[in-house]
């Protein structure tokens, strides 16, 4: 069932592609008014979202990410610094002469306007003629199929119908960027995870910049050309879906995009990328992940980062094992089973295991060998 | 002996087990009882009274008041005030429920309480302080302008309606404003409307109901106020009024009656359609997560004139109370402006009724509430609890209907139903107890409900597994539970059963009076002096009672 025509639309609706720059956005919210005392909703942003691209920000609640919109949008006044679509400094104007799409999070459709109506809104306001109005919309309800609806109240619409009429009226007046506060988590998982693929299809077919704020990390990593992890008003990293899941720069983005295992370690030696290392006591010598090369010295402490799938289960006694256990739980997930594997260190390790035909159930409290790959290590400093 | 004892405990067991299996039939079979008596019998003594007179039926009253010029001046009258003091008071209401959710105000909790004032006192206290401000010896008029003005008649009826009935229309709109779901108008915004193209195209279409329903409910109150016509009226006569003169200056019930009953009509119709209109869940509100709720208007010109206009409007609403009691402490207001305490001494001395009315008021009143707070706890309960009482809607519809009756017609009701075999009761506390009980019992219920609304179903379940019957559940856990709805329904119903006028006028007598009904007499009798010092007596309790609701309210907002 494809709802988002994107090919069709792309013939005839031509958005040109504008880059948004973020510079060193702070916002502040008075905590005492006597005091001076200042509460940062973000602090210090930089950001730079090349044309035609699809970002997202992702953070848990109150990171600031809702803020960092709504700035852009227009909807929050900047305390310091500058936004720039295109090149061009917008954070002086109001939110109407912006020109921007914003999909809400509860969808904000006018109750007592028509899908017609909610869609020609944009238009209207900007004066243009009826025919044009007309027009732009007939193409609107086509891309998204809302053909039949258009007499239709928001409240007579199911919630991805819904959702549909909010990013089409987003995208009515051809906006210079289009701006997604948590557009799908008012809908249920399943039909989630359906519009997901539709809604990146048709935003990469329309080739809108766009800027998509989400705390759902799945979500996130499906969505977007590029992630901007946000941790209370900070921005932790900024890299593609597949970076931030195998290079986490922080123990915060390791964590919050999916389970880790951070196990303790140190640098025994480092030349250039070798480096021998003491995990538990062993000294094992291998290779630094390119991506994280001359960051690390001599001595330092570290954590090996570790996913729950780069684990495998073998014999305590197999000369591969690195780390030896016991199992703690078992969580048997059909395609995937899930262990708890306490080490003889008393350190618990997530375990993520591929349930293929041939592979082997461990019961709970049976002695078990960890091993993982070694080369590349990805390390990551203990205190970030 | 000990099997005495055994025996005793056992019968009382037994009682025991019988009044809580009957609990909920008695309860329903009670509340029947009283509608009958109570509703609908004095609404259709009234009606007979109206088509029946001198031993035949006759529709001689309904013609006459058709064709008689008096009363369509009066009905013109009626209609021309109604809809300039609803469309001031709307306008006004809009301005100040606008300000306040829109716009920064200082002190804004201060403003609200003062705004709201006007509900807790008589609805014509108002009347009093203009005599005092503006009359032919006021303040303002007389001795500071030395004007020759007359505020008795249309002017000054709407002046003192538009004070008195405002904040009924506020409170609604500002609850429609504040629940506005703040994402419309920022979606508004960002689609490229300013803000007021806004306003046109999103707020405006999205209150218009709320400002339908607001206009219609200062205009009920407006064609069913008593109190202001009778003392500032003057010569612009009012049906609401003429119904107090033709049955309290002409002794003809019978004509009272088909008068009451030609403004119980329209007035009832629009009380429903009224209530349609404001229980209609606007679909603008808030739903699922509220987003960030901002003030949209920050230009310091116009938040300027606002602030400005909000506290000018306090002070005049307080000013209005302060002249009650310099009225009550002045020797003759607009000719001797001495200090003086010898109206209170005169009120409260041996020879005035004074203190027996005060204690009337409070005692009556005080019964009235218990009675009618115990009635609507029982009857919520039972209501919320069970969904599927056939007669539901129909017991709720005939405990509304006093409240939708002006309370002139539910008066001459009680004074026509009641003289009679078998209900002889005019002259006793009964009766006034009775009228007070049966008017504010459709308010508590409303807050009653409202509060068993919010206890989940499936504690009430709970309660029924665990052994506990209905009677057991209401006392253990709906009563608790319910506790602070009790307390707001008490205070409120108790207020109005102290400020409340139209309705007791025709029920109180010499051995039961109410200071309501005294403050009319005293100005009627130009003591306006005298009324004043019943005024702030009343104004007092009410008050005072209010502040321990605000404050009670607040402690609880703050352990939560």
């Amino acid at each position: 069932m494809n709802r988002y025509d994107g090919d069709s639309l792309k013939l005839k609706i031509n958005i040109k592609p504008k880059s948004v720059e973020i510079r060193n956005l702070s916002k502040t919210y008075v905590k005492h008014r006597n005091k001076g005392d200042f509460n940062y909703a973000v602090r210090n942003i930089n950001l730079f979202v090349e044309p035609g691209e699809l970002v997202t920000l992702l953070g848990p609640s109150g990171c600031g990410k809702t803020t960092i919109l709504r700035c852009i949008a227009g909807l929050e006044e900047l305390s310091e610094g500058e936004i720039f679509i295109d090149g061009k400094k917008i954070n002086n104007l109001p939110p109407y002469q912006r020109n921007l799409g914003l999909v809400f999070q509860n969808y904000a459709l006018f109750p007592h306007l028509t899908v017609f109506d909610n869609l020609a809104y944009s238009l209207k306001m900007k004066g243009a003629s009826k025919e044009k109005i007309k027009k732009a919309v007939e193409i609107i309800i086509q891309m998204l199929n809302l053909g039949g609806y258009e007499n239709r109240l928001p409240q007579q619409l199911s919630g991805g119908e819904q959702q549909r009429v909010a990013l089409g009226r987003s995208l009515v007046s051809e906006p210079q960027i289009l701006l997604l506060d948590e557009p799908l988590s008012n809908l249920d998982a399943k039909f989630r995870e359906e519009l997901k693929g539709e809604l990146r299809k048709i935003i990469k077919a329309l080739g809108i910049t766009s800027i998509y704020v989400t705390h759902d990390q799945a979500e996130a990593m499906s969505i977007a050309d590029k992630i901007v992890v946000m941790k209370k008003g900070n921005i932790e990293q900024i890299d593609e879906p597949v970076n931030i899941y195998r290079y986490p720069s922080t123990e915060f983005v390791a964590n919050f995009v999916g389970k880790v295992n951070l196990l303790p370690a140190k640098l025994i030696n480092i030349e250039g990328e070798s480096i021998l290392i003491d995990l538990f006591g062993k000294e094992i010598q291998t290779k630094l992940s390119s991506k994280v090369q001359n960051r690390f010295a001599k001595n330092d402490k570290v954590y090996i980062v570790v996913r729950p799938e780069d684990f495998d289960l073998i014999s305590k006694s197999d000369n591969d094992c690195l780390i030896k256990g016991r199992v703690d739980s078992v969580d048997f997930q059909g395609e995937l089973i899930k262990y708890k594997i306490k080490s003889e260190h008393g350190m618990i390790l997530f375990v993520s295991i591929q349930n293929k035909v041939e592979t082997m159930f461990i019961d709970e409290s049976k002695e078990v060998g960890v091993k993982f790959n070694l080369n590349p290590l990805f390390l990551m400093p203990t205190d970030s | 002996m000990k099997n005495a004892d055994e025996g005793n405990a056992l019968i009382f067991m037994k009682f025991k087990k019988n009044l809580e299996s009957y609990f909920i039939p008695v309860g329903i079979l009670s509340m029947l009882i009283w509608i009958v008596i109570f509703i609908l019998y004095p609404y259709i003594s009234m009606f007979l009274s109206s088509i029946y007179t001198h031993g035949k039926y006759t529709l001689e009253y309904f013609k006459y008041l058709l064709s008689s010029q008096y009363h369509f001046k009066i009905f013109v009258n009626t209609l021309r005030l109604g809809l300039t003091t609803a469309s001031i008071a709307t306008l006004l209401s809009f301005l100040l429920a606008f300000g306040m959710t829109q716009v920064k105000i200082k002190g804004k909790n201060f403003l609200h309480f003062v705004y709201l004032l006007p509900t807790i006192t008589p609805p014509f206290l108002f009347s009093l302080s203009i005599i005092i401000l503006f009359g032919r010896r006021g303040i303002i008029t007389h001795s500071l302008l030395n004007l020759s003005t007359n505020i008795y008649g249309y002017k000054g009826l709407v002046l003192a309606q538009t004070l008195a009935f405002f904040p009924f229309a506020y409170l609604l709109l500002r609850s429609l404003l504040a629940n506005l779901n703040p994402s419309l108008d920022e979606a508004a915004l960002v689609l490229g409307a300013n803000h007021w193209k806004k306003f046109k195209t999103i707020t405006f279409p999205l209150m218009l109901h709320g400002i339908v329903g607001a206009f219609l409910l200062v205009f009920m109150f407006s064609l069913t106020d008593v109190g202001n016509p009778i003392i500032l009226g003057g010569d612009y006569l009012v049906w609401a009024s003429e119904i107090y003169i033709s049955v309290i200056g002409q002794y003809n019930l019978s004509l009272g009656a088909a008068m009451a009953l030609t403004l119980i009509i329209p007035i009832t119709a629009l009380f429903f359609f009224q209530k349609y209109l404001e229980d209609k869940k606007s679909f603008a509100m808030i739903t699922g997560k509220p987003s960030q709720s901002k003030l949209s208007i920050e230009t310091p010109l116009v938040s300027k004139l606002f602030n400005l206009f909000f506290i000018l409007f306090a002070i005049f609403i307080i000013t209005l109370y302060l002249m009650i009691l310099s009225g009550a402490m002045t020797k003759l207001i607009g000719i001797d402006y001495t200090f003086t305490l010898v109206h209170f001494s005169t009120i409260f001395g041996r020879a005035s009724r004074g203190f027996g009315t005060i204690k009337d008021t409070l005692i009556l009143g005080g019964i009235a509430t218990v009675i009618g707070t115990i009635f609507v706890v029982i009857l919520g309960y039972i209501l919320v609890r069970k969904e599927n009482l056939p007669a539901k809607k129909i017991l709720d519809f005939f405990l509304t209907i006093p409240l939708a009756v002006p309370g002139v017609a539910t008066g001459i009701a009680y004074a026509i139903g009641f003289n009679k075999y078998p209900f002889v009761w005019s002259g006793t506390a009964f009766i006034v107890i009775a009228i007070l009980a049966v008017r504010v019992i459709p308010y508590g219920l409303r807050v009653i409900i409202k509060g068993m609304k919010q206890i989940d179903v499936s504690i009430l379940d709970a309660s029924y597994i665990l052994g506990a019957n209905d009677f057991n559940t209401f006392i253990k856990i709906v009563l608790p539970l319910i506790k602070d709805s009790i307390i707001a329904s008490i205070i409120y119903s108790f207020t109005r059963c102290i400020t409340t006028l139209s309705a007791v006028i025709f029920v109180v007598s010499i051995n039961w009076d109410l200071v309501s009904a005294a403050i009319l007499n005293k100005v009627e009798e130009g003591k306006v002096g005298h009324a004043a010092v019943y005024g702030v007596v009343v104004t007092f309790i009410a008050i005072a009672l209010n502040l321990i609701l605000v404050t009670y309210g607040r402690k609880k907002e703050i352990e939560a």
